[in-house]
C-alpha cells in the first residue's frame, strides 16, 4: 500500500537515526565548547556584549525537552482511538513506525536535558577551578551565565 | 484500494510524504550543522516539529466537535509548526550568518505547508499520486 510504503521510508529515517545517536554525545560536546568559549570571553568583565543581551532566550533549548515530552504525552492522546486500544488489530507497519518514532521522541526529550545538564556542570567547574582570578563585575557575569544555562 | 477510492484518498498521501520530506531535510541540516550548535539545534528541534500536525490533527478530531472544514485541521496543525518555527528564528539570538541559513532552509515547512492548501487540492495532484503508487515499493 502507498501508506504503508511512505511510512516505511519515514521508519527507515528514524531507524538510520539510532545508528548515529553519537550525535547525543556530540550536542554535549558542542554546547560544552560553547560555554567555555563563552566564559572565557566574558570572564573579565561584559566584552563588546552583555551577556544578557547576548544571550536572550538561551533558556529555549535547556527546556525543549520539556516541549517533546509534552508532546508524547499528546501523542499518546492523539493515538489511542486509532492505534493504542486496538494494538493487536493493527499490521506491522504502523507497529514498526511507532516504535522508532517513540525512540525518536526519547532523543528529542533527552538531548537537550542532557545537554542542560552538562552546561549547568561546566559552568560549576569553571567557577570552582579559578576563583581567585574573577573580579566582582565577573563574578556577576558568571553568575548570570549559570543563571541563564539553568 | 480500487482506483475511484484511491482518488478520493490520494491527497492525504501527501500529508505523510511532506512530513517525510521535511524530516529528512531538518534532520540531514542538522548533521551538515552539527558544529554550529545554532543551527543543529534548531534543526533537531525541526524534526521534532514534523509530528506536531499530526497529534494536534487527531486531537482535535477525537476530542473536539467537527470543524466546519476539514482543512480547518491543517490550519491549527500547519500553523502551530510555523509559528514555533519562527519563535526559534527569533529566539535565541544568534548571529545573522546562522540565521540567514535557518530562515533559507526553514521555508522549506510553510512552502510545504502552503502546498497543501493549494496545489494537493488541485487537479495536478492527484496524477501525482496515481505515479507513486505505480511505484515498485514494498
Amino acid at each position: 500500500m502507498v501508506i504503508d510504503s511512505v511510512l516505511e521510508v519515514r521508519g527507515i529515517i528514524f531507524v538510520y537515526t539510532i545508528i548515529v545517536m553519537r550525535n547525543v554525545l556530540e550536542g554535549q560536546q558542542m554546547v560544552t565548547a560553547e560555554l567555555t568559549a563563552y566564559l572565557s570571553t566574558h570572564r573579565d568583565g561584559y566584552g563588546a556584549a552583555s551577556p544578557a543581551r547576548s544571550h536572550q532566550g538561551a533558556w529555549i533549548f535547556p527546556n525543549v525537552g520539556y516541549f517533546f515530552l509534552a508532546l508524547f504525552v499528546g501523542t499518546l492522546f492523539a493515538f489511542w482511538p486509532p492505534y493504542l486500544s486496538n494494538l493487536p488489530n493493527t499490521d506491522a507497519y504502523a507497529h514498526f513506525h511507532a516504535i522508532v518514532a517513540v525512540i525518536w521522541c526519547g532523543l528529542l526529550i533527552a538531548q537537550p536535558l542532557r545537554s542542560a545538564r552538562t552546561v549547568r556542570c561546566t559552568a560549576g567547574s569553571e567557577l570552582f577551578q579559578k576563583p581567585s582570578h574573577r573580579s566582582s563585575s565577573s563574578k556577576a557575569s558568571s553568575s548570570r551565565t549559570i543563571a541563564l544555562a539553568s | 484500494m480500487s482506483k475511484a477510492t484511491f482518488a478520493v484518498r490520494a491527497p492525504s498521501l501527501y500529508l505523510g510524504l511532506a512530513a517525510t520530506v521535511l524530516f529528512a531535510a531538518s534532520y540531514l541540516l542538522a548533521l551538515r550543522y552539527s558544529r554550529r550548535q545554532a543551527l543543529h539545534a534548531r534543526f533537531m528541534i525541526a524534526t521534532g516539529l514534523t509530528m506536531i500536525d499530526p497529534v494536534v490533527v487527531r486531537l482535535f478530531s477525537f476530542y473536539t466537535p467537527t470543524f466546519s472544514h476539514p482543512l480547518m485541521y491543517q490550519v491549527w496543525g500547519y500553523g502551530l509548526t510555523d509559528f514555533l518555527l519562527l519563535v526559534l528564528l527569533w529566539r535565541p539570538t544568534m548571529r545573522a550568518q546562522d540565521r540567514g541559513v535557518f530562515l533559507r532552509s526553514a521555508l522549506l515547512f510553510p512552502i510545504a505547508h502552503l502546498a497543501w492548501f493549494t496545489i494537493v487540492q488541485g487537479p495536478l495532484w492527484t496524477p501525482f499520486a496515481f505515479w507513486f503508487r505505480s511505484l515498485p515499493l514494498p
